[in-house]
């Protein structure tokens, strides 16, 4: 049996879950900063295309500066550095609030990467094997297998849309956000009936008729992958533990 | 003028090795109804997006009426052409039927008056008022394509495009759409009908595009 990949499908699972996890409890710029790098070092080191981590954040550096703001005028703290007024429009407090609500939105974004990396039928393999119920991991398998054909689903929705009238360039954020909103429906919609029709034919040829099944390839977790499994959650549990304790 | 120009067209998939689209011209006029026929992946999808600027040539030049159909945006082109994807529930986003139709006119800046007038004729027409209130994507498959069809026709556009309009329709279904097609003849809509089933073409085209292999092999009483 050769492995297609550098790590087990599991290990990447479980990369994401503890840097997510990470940047959800962090809340200072630096510490975030400290994992995006991280991120980038792994998403490198799989051989992911950094420009696509770079379309990704693209669209989020306005939001992040409109967070800043929003930050310094209703929780306003630290030094004023533009006012109006007398009103604080921007803060040092608001700043850096806003900076680490915007990279941890990055590092979300960007760890979610290491998933697109992963074989979705490899990662419901392995999940079957660690004892996850089959319904489980064949939700994940689907949403892995899905994405792809998601977005493209959407690029047709997204043309009937602007067929319709609705000019991007011109209309309002607010409008803008209301279209996204309409777009979601058909493309869930679309999803939905998809996965159905796949479980349909999936239980018809038996998928779920024997479930303690023998798969032809077995995914054997190798030495490197239960070290790296063993670093990540010990060490994010060891960095929350002192992130709660020893530094209060 | 023609109404569409395709010029020495090439089209490739960002993700793909070979050419979907190799070398296609075309001169489309206003008031015809074009039946574009060709087997499954022989091209027929990506050149009617490609006509609505939905796609950008690789190589080549479109034209519509004129103007470079890359200097146009999704909205300019929809009020001149109104496309119908092969499947309707990709094109559906309202809540209610009654809001789907709605939703273009809004967009036309039509007085509420005429949105009300037009919103009526079309249920009417297309036999939908009972489903007013519906949730669109609750409807049976012919009802769905009916209803895109109504929310497209009801912003009057001067030109129609469908891509395999007659999948997953059954004969009965088929022969109203047929009726609402003529119909639309008679209105003097010109029309590009994509599709692999002959038979139901011959019925209604005036002309006739063959497609095999990303090229035009056969071009009839359309004058290259
Ligand atoms: N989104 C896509 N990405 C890559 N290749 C595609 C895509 N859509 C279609 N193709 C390829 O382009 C060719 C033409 O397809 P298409 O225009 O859909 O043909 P038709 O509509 O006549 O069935 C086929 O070889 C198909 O595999
Ligand atoms: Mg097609």
């Amino acid at each position: 049996m050769v492995l297609r990949d550098i790590w087990d499908p599991r290990t990447k699972l479980v990369m994401v879950i503890c840097i997510s996890t990470l940047a959800v409890v962090y809340s200072e710029p630096m510490l975030l900063l400290g994992l995006l790098f991280s991120t980038f070092v792994i998403l490198l080191y799989l051989k992911v295309d950094l420009k696509q981590v770079y379309y990704r954040l693209k669209g989020m550096i306005a939001i992040l500066i409109l967070l800043m703001f929003v930050q310094s005028v209703f929780s306003p703290d630290g030094q004023t550095l533009i006012e109006l007024n007398h009103l604080p429009l921007l803060t040092t407090g608001g700043m850096m609030k806003g900076l680490s609500v915007g990279i941890r939105m990055g590092v979300i974004l960007s760890s979610a990467l290491i998933l697109s990396t992963i074989n979705a039928y490899d990662l419901m393999r392995g999940l079957v094997q660690w004892k996850v119920p089959y319904e489980i991991a064949f939700m994940v398998f689907i949403s892995a297998k899905f994405l792809p054909i998601l977005a493209e689903e959407a690029t047709d929705t997204f043309t009937a849309i602007q067929m319709r009238g609705v000019d991007f360039a011109k209309i309002s954020w607010r409008e803008k956000a209301h279209v996204y909103t309409s777009l979601l429906v058909p493309i869930i919609f679309g999803t939905m009936v998809k996965a159905q029709r796949l479980a349909i034919t999936m239980e018809a040829r038996g998928a779920r008729a024997y479930p303690r099944r023998t798969y032809m390839r077995q995914l054997v977790m190798k030495k490197q992958d239960k070290i790296w499994n063993a670093i990540f959650v010990g060490g994010s549990s060891m960095l929350l533990m002192y992130y709660f304790f020893a530094s209060r | 003028m023609d109404f569409l120009e395709v010029q020495n067209v090439y089209f490739r998939y960002k993700n793909q090795q070979g050419w979907a689209l190799q070398d296609v011209s075309l001169h489309i006029h206003k008031d015809e109804a074009v039946g574009l026929i060709g087997h499954n992946g022989s091209g027929k999808t990506t050149l009617t997006k490609l006509l609505i600027g939905a796609l950008k040539v690789t190589g080549g030049k479109i034209l519509l009426q004129g103007r470079d159909i890359n200097g146009l945006s999704l909205a300019q082109v929809g009020r001149q052409i109104g496309y119908l994807f092969q499947n309707p529930d990709k094109q559906l986003f309202a809540t209610t039927v009654e809001g789907e139709i709605r939703f273009g006119l809004k967009n036309l800046d039509l007085p509420e008056t005429e949105i009300q007038q037009r919103v009526n004729h079309y249920l009417t027409y297309f036999n939908m008022e009972h489903h007013r209130q519906d949730y669109p994507l609750h409807l049976s498959q012919g009802e769905k394509q009916r209803l895109v069809l109504a929310s497209i026709l009801a912003m009057q556009p001067q030109y129609l495009i469908f891509d395999e309009p007659t999948v997953g329709l059954d004969t009965y279904h088929c022969r109203q759409l047929e009726k609402i097609l003529k119909d639309l003849k008679h209105q003097q809509v010109g029309m590009i009908i994509s599709s692999h089933d002959r038979s139901f073409l011959e019925r209604i085209a005036d002309c006739f595009i063959t497609m095999e292999g990303g090229r035009v092999i056969a071009d009839a009483g359309n004058g290259v």
